[in-house]
């Protein structure tokens, strides 16, 4: 097994998935850059995990002393995604107002609210796509409007045809970029959560400040919760946590946390306790939080950096190209953080070779639905 | 290629960073620095000049450095364009 001193970029990388650092986590910052050799694959690893710019900001600040060419990729890297949030900032708040104008209620999930609620300029927080929730009798109605905004969206159908949670994406090219909408009826498929809710469901919601114009989001422990169960969704054996994804949540905790009701976190969504006391390893929790959320810190998982190996987004057939011996290997036996990130075991319980069971059961059914999937698109 | 009047592509920035010059896409990973010349040079693609015609408008400006001037030129105009940031219009 590896110890951490083997992977001091990925390290790195984590310690800055944040927005804020104070001098100790700074200092933690600069400690960890002078344990990395080889500079070269940090843009691009920072740019696979949607944290250039973030990790630009944090290692300026720390006066991290970077290789020229290192320097200039990742200031380009920064100036892009400032360009690209412009762009992108324009047409969300067009979206929004037409659908104002058109009064179909709308919310603002994950990147698109968070660029505008969260952090302190949009920026610094790249993202893929834009995510709306709409009431899903709102759904066609949501991507027709898109349509008429110039996107290119594949319409359903019928609303009985619509199963996913989302409809298919809707994209439109402004100014050089390629801007894609996602059109969601419910935050989650039926069943993959504890939980999904439907836009009519939230009560509780956070006013996002979008230049001159107001947009919605979910309130801040069902945003928390939907952060992290996409995290738990989103990592799997072909796929490290995403770091943009742990700066979302562990800056929501850190900026917000006097306002998060931590009595209906621990009643209502435990699971966000037990995923923070893990991402506790990758970017520390302030003192601060850990008392309000009253969180208990176990030992470091094994296993947690080379984890790290498996870039975000990779493709089984690139993770097969590997080797599937490693592949295999890292399905059947994962990491420890992995297998406590899934059964929300938290960082302080024991893991039990019967959590290692469940997790295979876990494999197996995953195993079959994917079998299943096939052979039905066999059977067409 | 000199003889074709090279248009910068729309949605190409120039952005000035610390003291250099860099040429971006929103939607593109790799950026072009861009020194003084350059960046002239690029300002001056407006679809109307040919390359020929951009070099005579800089010699003017710099004559001691116009028996190099034509040479940057056709250089700077060439990996814009394998850049993608300029196209050629008849």
């Amino acid at each position: 097994m590896r110890s951490t001193d083997d992977h001091p970029l990925y390290r790195l990388l984590a310690l800055c998935a944040r927005i804020e650092c104070d001098a100790a986590q700074s200092d933690a910052i600069a400690r960890a850059a002078f344990g990395v050799t080889t500079w070269e694959p940090l843009p691009s690893l920072a740019e696979a995990h949607g944290i250039a710019p973030l990790v630009y900001h944090h290692l300026t600040a720390a006066d991290v002393p970077l290789p020229r060419a290192i320097k200039r990729a990742m200031q380009a890297l920064v100036m892009r995604h400032r360009l690209a949030s412009q762009i992108r900032t324009r047409v969300l708040r067009e979206i929004v107002a037409r659908y104002q104008a058109a009064e179909l209620r709308v919310l603002l999930l994950k990147g698109a609210a968070l660029a505008y609620a969260l952090y302190p300029e949009p920026g610094l927080r790249p993202m893929r796509d834009l995510d709306l929730l709409v009431r899903p009798a709102d759904a066609l109605r949501a991507q027709q409007l898109l349509g008429d905004l110039g996107f290119v969206a594949r319409m359903p159908a019928d609303e009985k045809s619509v199963t996913h949670r989302h409809l298919s994406p809707a994209t439109l090219v402004r100014d050089g970029l390629t801007i894609s909408v996602e059109i969601h009826r419910t935050l989650f498929e039926s069943g993959a959560a504890p939980f999904s809710f439907e836009l009519d469901d939230l009560r509780e919601l956070v006013s996002v400040p979008l230049a001159d114009c107001s947009a919605w989001t979910l309130g801040y422990a069902e945003t928390l919760w939907y952060l992290c169960q996409h995290l738990i969704e989103s990592t799997n054996v072909f796929s490290a946590p995403g770091l943009i994804w742990v700066a979302d949540i562990i800056s929501l905790v850190e900026r917000l946390g006097a306002q998060i009701d931590w009595a209906r976190i621990r009643s209502t969504f435990p699971q966000v306790l037990d995923t923070l006391a893990l991402l506790h390893f990758l970017t520390p929790l302030s003192d601060a939080v850990l008392a309000r959320a009253q969180i208990t810190i176990g030992a470091e998982p094994r296993d947690l950096w080379p984890m790290f190996e498996k870039l975000p987004r990779t493709t089984p057939e690139e993770q097969m190209q590997q080797g599937y011996r490693r592949t295999l290997r890292a399905a059947i036996f994962p990491s420890a953080w992995w297998v406590r990130l899934h059964l929300g075991l938290g960082s302080a319980r024991p893991l039990r070779w019967y959590h290692r069971a469940q997790y295979w059961k876990y494999l197996a059914v995953r195993f079959a639905h994917v079998q299943q999937r096939q052979w039905r698109a066999r059977e067409k | 290629m000199t003889a074709n009047k090279p248009r910068r592509v729309p949605d190409y920035r120039l952005e000035k960073l610390d003291d250099e010059l860099l040429l971006l896409h929103p939607a593109q990973a790799q950026v072009l620095y861009c020194n003084e010349t350059a960046s002239l040079i690029w300002q001056l693609c407006d679809g109307q000049r040919t390359g020929a015609e951009i070099s005579a408008l800089l010699a003017e400006q710099y004559p001691d450095a116009a028996d190099v001037i034509a040479r940057d030129v056709t250089s700077t105009l060439a990996q814009f364009h394998a850049h993608g940031a300029i196209e050629y219009v008849a």
